[in-house]
């Protein structure tokens, strides 16, 4: 049966597995401890709620008909730190049913407050910081358990690429006049080698898929600067791209950048790992056979991987299309607002899929067959 | 013509030179997609329940996915059973963690975009966060079981006298294989999609604590976080199924 499957995948059976579970043990009895981090809060005051009573409850209607209830509740709150350490407060909280912008609290709640010199004190927001740990500790124990080195690997690629995604916004934030396209590439470019690396290792094949990845990711990049300048962007408003604070074009070039990144390098990596398959199973194969089985391979993958970026990039934008539905847009209109600019990057990242199938076929084709042995 | 009729073009001619009859289905499972995720947008604008609504379209999109991106049944079959079972228990898991994490709808640093707009619309955003993070984890969870079940399948027939009592671990083993470059797929994808609020928070000083604990970081945090979780679920579960499978074939096999 499947428990008794997974039971014997699952029981250790080395030392390092052991230790494994342990860690995994330790880091779960850190997640519980959040729950008491509030001292650790210097800059907000940090309170705990213990009750709250509905104090008003009241039916809006706005201009488009929507129906919704303005609701005021006064929460009891316990301060957990500072120099108040153990008070407690009343606190009044106004929120819509709807949750749009603002939200109910319910007792148990950690929040952080605000306290200015002759204010009432005000909500800051809620303290999410045990979620975000537990969430994680989840993720990181299930990449460990299941899938131990390759998972332990794949999450050291994943905070190293942290880390230097944190460094490239600094270059960018700090160096005046910097080209933030070529930053950014030559950051996922970067990031790459090390996916790669620690996902397959020094060797030729790593190389291969390497080239075959940033070969198809800066055609993919240079095609849409091309199309882009011939069509002059019309229909692109990048002025509408969220949470912008400088020129918004090179960053929507290097957002697409970076995540067709990721899709290319899985295309690449799959069908490079099966022409050396294939390459091993039929030594005296030739390059044309062999490149076809690439092809093959990156066929059935390839509307996949596109889906999955499509998917991640128009759900972004799921809840800002309602709300411009419900304020009595036309459908025209949102999609034009919303999604335009994640499709054009969903397209310019597929583009870069697509171009890998043959480009790494072909590299491996050429590099990993094995002249010696044709006759 | 515009910038993304120009793309789409140069996109479904790529895909048709080096995908023949395959790229033809990528375009139209692409097309239909989008399709399902604008129907799904208008349908709750209508007023039908979001959880009901994205439950019925998500098992839509995993099929359309699915089904045109392999021509093998026993691949798309076990994956799809696959896909439609993770998208079950995610939703099992979204619901009360979306719930306790309250990362609903907008937040202050969206006061631009919202200029304008009413936000009283009577919808609940909650729920509206729970489909977002459904639909964006589908196509993750549908190439995730493929790559695992189209290994499997490769490894059976070639090999067709594997005992099935170790076809569980060889799905794990296929599974570690192909875990590095899928997560990888969803990091740098999502990593994509937040370059812009990245930036937003390093040059406007957040700290550590701060961003931690901001709603819309712990909103994009746990899209990435659901998932991964739903990926690496997704192995055990294809390699079972594929045993399943694969031992009711031998059985009607024995019977013929």
């Amino acid at each position: 049966m499947f428990k008794q499957n997974l039971i014997k995948y699952l029981r250790p059976k080395s030392f390092r597995q052991i230790l494994m579970y342990l860690i995994i043990a330790l880091m779960g009895i850190g997640v519980f401890l959040t729950r008491y981090d509030a001292p650790l809060y210097s800059q907000h005051i940090v309170g705990v709620v213990e009750s709250t009573t509905q104090q008003s409850k009241q039916k809006t209607t706005d201009q488009f008909n929507n129906v919704d209830y303005s609701i005021t509740q006064i929460l009891k709150i316990k301060i957990l730190n500072g120099a108040r350490h153990g008070q407690t407060v009343r606190v009044q909280n106004n929120y819509f049913k709807s949750g749009g912008l603002n939200q109910a609290y319910r007792p148990g709640q950690q929040l952080f407050l605000n306290h200015e010199a002759g204010n009432d004190i005000s909500i800051i927001g809620q303290k999410r910081d045990t979620l975000v740990a537990l969430m994680a500790w989840i993720t990181i124990s299930l990449l460990l358990i299941l899938m131990r080195l390759p998972g332990l690997l794949t999450l050291i690629s994943v905070l190293v690429n942290v880390g230097l995604l944190y460094i490239a916004i600094k270059l960018d934030l700090n160096i005046t006049n910097i080209n933030v396209v070529l930053l950014f590439s030559g950051i996922g470019i970067l990031m790459s080698f090390v996916t790669l690396s620690l996902a397959l290792g020094w060797n030729k094949k790593m190389a291969i898929t390497l080239g075959a990845t940033l070969i198809s990711s800066v055609a993919a990049l240079i095609i849409a600067n091309i199309v882009m300048s011939l069509t002059h962007q019309r229909g692109l408003e990048f002025e509408l791209m969220d949470y912008i604070t400088q020129l918004p074009q090179p960053i929507f070039l290097a957002e697409a950048f970076l995540a067709a990144l990721g899709a290319i390098m899985d295309a690449s990596t799959d069908i490079v790992a099966t022409q050396f398959e294939v390459q091993e199973a039929h030594p005296e194969i030739s390059r044309r056979k062999l490149f076809n089985a690439g092809l093959g391979v990156g066929r059935s993958i390839m509307g996949a991987l596109t889906s999955v970026l499509f998917l991640i990039f128009i759900s972004e934008t799921f809840a800002m299309s309602l709300l411009y539905l419900r304020n009595g847009n036309t459908w025209g209109y949102t999609i034009e607002i919303n999604m335009v600019l994640g499709m054009v990057q969903t397209i310019i990242a597929g583009i870069g899929i697509v171009l890998a199938v043959p480009i790494a076929s072909g590299l491996a084709a050429f590099f990993a067959h094995d002249k010696e042995v044709v006759k | 013509m515009s910038t993304m009729t120009a793309l789409f073009i140069i996109l479904a001619l790529l895909l048709l030179i080096v995908g023949g009859k395959m790229g033809i289905q990528a375009i139209v499972s692409l097309v239909f997609n989008f399709f399902w995720l604008f129907l799904t947008i208008t349908l709750i604008a209508w007023g039908f329940s979001p959880l009901i609504v994205v439950t019925i379209t998500g098992i839509i999109i995993l099929a359309m996915t699915i089904f045109l991106s392999d021509d093998n049944d026993q691949v798309t079959r076990v994956a799809f059973a696959t896909g439609v079972v993770i998208m079950l228990i995610l939703i099992a898991i979204i619901v009360p963690v979306e719930h306790y994490a309250s990362v609903q709808g907008f937040a202050n640093e969206d006061s631009d975009a919202l200029e304008g707009l009413s936000l009283n619309i009577g919808v609940n955003f909650l729920q509206i966060t729970m489909v977002t993070t459904i639909l964006s984890t589908l196509g993750a969870i549908a190439e995730a079981a493929m790559a695992v079940a189209a290994g499997m399948q490769e490894l059976i027939s070639d090999n067709p006298d594997i005992p099935t009592s170790k076809l569980f671990g060889h799905g794990m083993h296929i599974g570690q294989q192909i875990i590095s470059t899928a997560i990888n797929t969803l990091f740098f994808g999502f990593m994509g999609s937040f370059l812009g609020l990245s930036i937003w928070f390093i040059r406007l000083n957040y700290g550590f604590a701060d961003m931690i604990n901001a709603k819309i970081f712990v909103s994009e945090f746990l899209l990435l976080i659901f998932s991964m979780i739903a990926v690496i679920l997704a192995v055990p579960c294809t390699a079972w199924f594929m045993k399943l499978d694969l031992q009711r074939q031998a059985r009607s096999d024995v019977n013929n």
